[in-house]
């Protein structure tokens, strides 16, 4: 999509009733939010089973899992912990706990930065699921999407790369629509 | 940064938000809350869900080969591997004979 259009057509939805900290981009053409979409892929074994053949040689290369059953399953398991920790820590206002910045350049400033989450304590392997989201604010966040993400970079596959590609379009589309600049910033800080 | 530019940020950021928000709701806390109240039978759902992955990659089979030893159609197997179908014991057992499997493993 053209950033243009994007700039006029991105809307957001607000998670949990009642809580402002976690909001997720509603694309018009997709049926839900990104973080439903999620949640529906990684709980469909058909959809995993889809995905793990398509990157079977990842899978062997990066997790010496050559079982597709074990693949899927271990999804499951891990969406159901993730899932858990999502529902979880809005409630508790700590969202920066769950999400960390995506590189290094976004850890100098937070604002709008890019992010991720996981279940970062997983046991056997490092989980590859990740929720990409846009940081607004300490603990508020809007989730762009997701991956099953089994390389190191995000830029070495079309799909993780498409996730990239849609947290700088909300990142732009936040910083083109004034949700923070440096203008806001001074004048925020001349008030005091 | 102190608390007062910290709350006017996210004020300023949340009204964004809202005058921006989409007229579909959310669904994703309604349907986690679904899949945990279903925790129990989506476990053996998505279990042969697992063990039919499985024997499809030990016999080489894709999904249309799978329904012609069930004797079912690829929708049918479609819903057997999601792992969100809530099957009676007769559809369970009536897979097994026909794989010559057992679905759940004894612990």
């Amino acid at each position: 999509m053209h950033l243009d259009k994007c700039l006029y057509s991105m809307k957001f939805v607000r998670i949990i009733d009642g809580f402002d900290h976690l909001w997720a981009v509603k694309a018009q053409d997709k049926e839900a939010d990104e973080l439903t979409l999620l949640f529906r892929n990684w709980t469909n074994g058909e959809y995993l089973l889809d995905f793990f053949m398509e990157n079977m040689e990842d899978l062997k290369s990066f997790f010496h899992i050559e079982r597709l059953d074990e693949a899927v399953n271990d999804t499951f398991e891990d969406a159901e912990a993730l899932q858990e920790l999502v529902l979880e820590v809005p409630y508790t206002e700590h969202l920066d706990e769950l999400f960390k910045p995506l590189d290094i350049t976004d850890t100098r400033a937070r604002e709008l930065s890019r992010e991720k989450a996981r279940n970062w304590n997983r046991d056997r392997h490092a989980s590859w699921l990740r929720i990409y989201a846009i940081r607004l604010e300490p603990n508020v966040y809007i989730v762009t999407g997701g991956a099953i993400k089994l390389t190191r970079t995000m830029q070495e596959r079309e799909h993780t790369a498409l996730e990239l590609q849609k947290l700088n379009r909300c990142k732009a589309f936040l910083k083109a629509n004034g949700v923070f600049d440096q203008d806001s910033f001074v004048e925020l800080t001349n008030e005091e | 940064m102190n608390l007062l530019m910290k709350n006017n940020m996210a004020s300023k950021a949340i009204k964004f938000l809202e005058e921006h928000q989409s007229e579909t709701p959310s669904r994703f806390a309604e349907e986690a809350a679904w899949r945990k109240e279903n925790a129990g039978w989506l476990r053996w759902s998505r279990q042969l869900a697992v063990t039919l992955i499985g024997y499809m990659q030990e016999n080489g089979l894709k999904r249309a080969d799978l329904a012609a030893r069930l004797g079912v159609s690829p929708q049918y197997v479609s819903k057997l591997l999601s792992g969100t179908e809530n099957l009676s014991f007769k559809s369970v057992a009536n897979i097994e004979d026909k794989l010559g499997i057992s679905c759940f493993a004894m612990a």
